[in-house]
């Protein structure tokens, strides 16, 4: 049951990485660069996770 | 322009995911430290090997069934990544977690600890970045 779930909700978060751009280097980088073309994607993610 | 639906989505998702950890296994989501158990060989490894299978089957099912293709690779050389992984991983095992840990299930738990942690490892990435970016003209 515990490995069950375990395996679903990797699924899930994998899933939801993806979904969002997060396994993107470019995104992520580009959400660091403030100064320059700012990415504010990450935001949104943590937003919705949190 | 910029959609925000699909951060969103995605976001919920994780935070979704890192619930039902808390919820039904009693365990916060912090994927460095549940890779560390894993490869540092600890008794009931079984969900931990089972989370970490999900997570790198989850972005395959969903590239392959909505046909998005994958994000570019990174210009970078593969010595980068071994050098900058080293450095993540030094400062993940000293400051205790991660974007995982800390970012989401710790902020959203309201732990101070967390909170402090996000903010100095984003405020370090953002001037890492911009000394990188902006005075040596790098990527």
């Amino acid at each position: 049951m515990k490995n069950i779930v375990a395996l679903l909700c990797g699924l899930v978060f994998g899933i939801g990485l993806a979904v969002s751009g997060m396994t993107d280097t470019a995104k992520v980088l580009g959400f660091l660069d403030l100064f320059g073309n700012w990415v504010p994607d990450l935001a949104f993610v943590m937003g919705g996770a949190v | 322009m910029f959609s925000y639906t699909t951060p969103l989505i995605g976001g919920l998702l994780i935070g979704a995911s890192a619930t039902a950890m808390l919820l039904f296994l009693g365990r916060i989501t912090g994927i460095s430290g549940i890779v560390w158990s894993a490869v540092s060989g600890q008794a009931d490894n079984s969900w931990r090997w089972l989370f970490i299978v999900g997570l790198v089957l989850g972005p395959l099912l969903y590239h392959t069934l909505s046909a998005t293709p994958y994000p570019a690779a990174s210009p970078l050389q593969w010595w980068h990544a071994v050098i900058g992984g080293l450095l993540v991983g030094f400062g993940v095992k000293m400051g205790a977690g991660c974007t995982s840990g800390h970012g989401v299930c710790g902020i959203g738990r309201l732990s101070p600890r967390s909170l402090i942690a996000t903010m100095t490892f984003m405020a370090t990435g953002i001037v890492t970045v911009y000394i990188t970016r902006h005075l040596l003209g790098g990527l």
